[in-house]
């Protein structure tokens, strides 16, 4: 979801005090302004998680407490700043922000995506009055708790890390030392935790001075009231995309394999659209109740999950900000696995259930758009390594991210090893993690001949090799699609599972979790201990194809042969295309595609 | 004291947490809260005439 600069943004009809062309100056220096705040975090901060994986969302709101720009870094995170600011914000009260200040909360009960999501606003102030606010939610990569990095099997938020209320960090631009006390006394990585969220709160500084350029141009009067004109072209936008799709309700169901605490247990995710006229109610009733580990989703994961789904359908180009998201309405019922309460843990929700809830949407929209897709890989390749780094004997934290193989679409083969698309960050680079962390890439590659066969077929997913260079590395795991497959559409077929194993120096078999080390779990599990020499393979899903394979162009299948994705086999078992010396036969090709071979 | 969220009200249409503010009406025979008006209109045209008393299913009671 890449917005375009040029979107075809065109002012009320009514409205003749707008001045189109400043319209658009003024919403592109906001998004402009949210990019800019990007690349600070990427050139300022200490963590991978930030400088390489971009796991980070930089927005605006305006002084109603509504997004009005965003630059496109994490989705998850950008539709989740429509609950966890305005609850933030006025759980402190705007009677006691002043100019200065900077909230801070991590909290997944109150509107966040799961704890290692820290958010922090800064309330933009004009003549004394708030215009505006400046928004960074990142993801921490350790927040203290049983295992490093965050992702496992936890039972409940105690185990997952520690939670912050709506708390002031800054305070008339001083830090509030016993919050940042609090923070590097409950983490693994104090240093780089500091480091970082300085420059998520750096983010918000150069965003304010960006925010000033614009007010001092052109007036406070006219930066109130065309931001409520940029919200209220998407709303329009959004509400004539609405109002072309057929009224009615569509339904689809999706399930996570295990929650990483009861053993063959699936967790069901129901979805119904309800379209009626230009408004769109996304209810999730009927879905099953909160699980026993981390898989559960927040109320603003889902209500995120629900945004993403409908902006990948929009055809054509929309302004991201608060006024797309005002048709949509989210259902949920609380304590379920879309809605969870207190205590219940919730870290796994929102990186490896959250694909899976948009993938059922999607499977709703199938019925009334040709945008929709397969099923993705569902899952984000959440492993986390920890120890002692032998090299500065300094615990360390290192959360790993993986790409997987995207659902073929209608017109479109699945993208090849790419992070979820609700998450849009980077696969963990070879270079960075061997950098800074006691751990070799033995191998990394596109893994072949396992992949969603279709018209479009899926993506493929990767294959790595890790070997680790010291002892007591501790690794815990929240992965999906060990059992559950990314489900093909109109007659294309699914995708393949995700792997994870361990070798012992010198031996040459390759275990699993639940075999191996009595978890219940192949994915989700924590506490596997690996020694120097030692290894882990990691392969992740592929997605599932769209439409009959027998209709896929032969040369994209000649091509696939060619680059090593698919055997010659399954070009003649499974797409029925006939290579003789290397190029396609088209006569027994169609003898075979026609029944006659 | 402050309220833990286990102590606060949820949205009988959407189910967010009300950590401030919300509506408060009577529903099914009960008050509940709701975060908004379009959350009250999606709740009696939508979730209540779908799913009976089950809608309020998982809403806390307003602690007074």
């Amino acid at each position: 979801m890449t917005e375009s600069a040029t979107s075809p943004v065109a002012p009320a009809p009514d409205d003749t005090q707008t001045d189109p062309f400043l319209l658009e100056i003024v919403r592109n220096h906001l998004i402009t302004t949210c990019r800019e705040m990007g690349i600070a975090m990427m050139r300022t901060s200490y963590s991978p998680m930030f400088n390489e994986a971009l796991d980070f969302t930089c927005v605006l709101f305006d002084a109603d407490l509504e997004m009005i720009a965003q630059a496109p870094f994490c989705p998850a995170q950008i539709g989740t700043t429509v609950h966890v600011v305005p609850s933030a914000v006025r759980e402190i009260g705007l009677e006691n922000l002043d100019p200065g200040d900077v909230i801070f909360t991590n909290d997944p009960y109150r509107g966040d995506n799961h704890l290692p999501e820290f958010c922090v606003i800064k309330p933009y102030f004009h003549d004394g009055e708030i215009l505006a606010y400046s928004i960074n939610i990142a993801h921490m990569t350790d927040i203290g708790g049983m295992v490093p990095a965050a992702f496992g099997d936890h039972r409940n938020t105690f185990q997952e890390g520690i939670r912050f209320p709506p708390v002031k960090v800054y305070e008339r631009d001083q830090e509030v030392a016993s919050i940042f006390k609090i923070l590097i006394s409950n983490v693994r990585t104090p240093k780089s935790s500091y480091g970082d969220m300085k420059a998520m709160i750096g983010s918000l500084y150069l965003a304010e001075r960006r925010i000033d350029e614009l007010v001092q141009r052109h007036g406070a009067d006219t930066f109130r009231r065309y931001c409520r004109e940029i919200k209220d072209v998407s709303e329009r936008l959004m509400r004539e995309q609405i109002s072309r799709w057929p009224d009615g309700e569509y339904e689809a169901e999706g399930v996570i394999e295990d929650d990483g605490v009861v053993p063959d247990r699936a967790w069901a995710i129901k979805a119904c659209l309800v379209v009626r006229g230009d408004e769109l109610i996304v209810d999730f009733m009927g879905t099953d109740p909160q699980c026993f580990g981390s898989a559960n989703q927040t109320f603003g994961t889902t209500a995120s999950a629900a945004y993403n789904a409908v902006l990948h359908m929009y055809e054509g180009s929309i302004p991201y900000n608060h006024g797309a998201y005002r048709p949509i309405s989210v259902v949920t019922q609380p304590g379920t696995f879309v809605n969870v309460s207190y205590p219940a843990a919730s870290v796994g929700g929102n990186s490896d259930t959250h694909p899976t809830t948009v993938d059922v949407l999607l499977r709703a929209f199938a019925q009334i758009s040709d945008r929709s897709s397969a099923a993705d890989g569902g899952t984000c390749g959440c492993i986390g390594f920890g120890g002692e780094n032998p090299v500065t004997g300094e615990p360390y934290a290192h959360l790993h991210l993986e790409g997987v193989g995207w659902g073929g679409r209608a017109r479109h083969d699945g993208n090849d090893s790419q992070f979820v698309k609700n998450g849009n960050c980077a696969n963990t680079q070879v270079e960075v993690a061997e950098t800074r962390y006691p751990l070799l890439n033995l191998e990394y590659q596109i893994e072949p001949n396992a992949v969603g066969h279709g018209k479009h077929r899926g993506g493929f997913g990767t294959r790595r090799v890790f070997r680790f260079e010291s002892d007591g590395v501790n690794i815990a795991s929240h992965t999906n699609r060990h059992e559950a497959k990314a489900w093909g559409l109109e007659d294309g077929h699914d995708g393949t599972n995700t792997l994870i194993a361990f070798r012992r120096a010198g031996e040459t078999e390759w275990v699993r979790a639940r075999e191996g080390f009595g978890k219940p779990s192949e994915g989700k599990f924590s506490g596997i201990v690996m020694n120097d020499g030692d290894e882990m393979l990691f392969v992740t899903p592929s997605g599932g194809g769209y439409g009959d394979p027998l209709e896929r162009d032969p040369d994209l299948v000649l091509l696939d042969v060619r680059e090593g994705l698919i055997t010659a086999e399954v070009a003649r078992d499974i797409y029925g295309v006939v290579l003789v010396d290397g190029t396609v036969d088209v006569a027994a090709t169609n003898a075979l595609r026609n029944g006659d071979g | 004291m402050y309220p833990e969220v286990s102590e606060m009200p949820k949205c009988g249409s959407c189910g967010k947490l009300l950590n401030v503010g919300g509506i408060e009406a009577v529903r099914l025979e009960r008050p509940v809260m709701f975060c908004s008006e379009r959350c009250i209109e999606v709740f009696d045209t939508d979730k209540e005439p779908k799913y009976g008393s089950a809608a309020l299913d998982g809403v806390p009671e307003i602690a007074r």
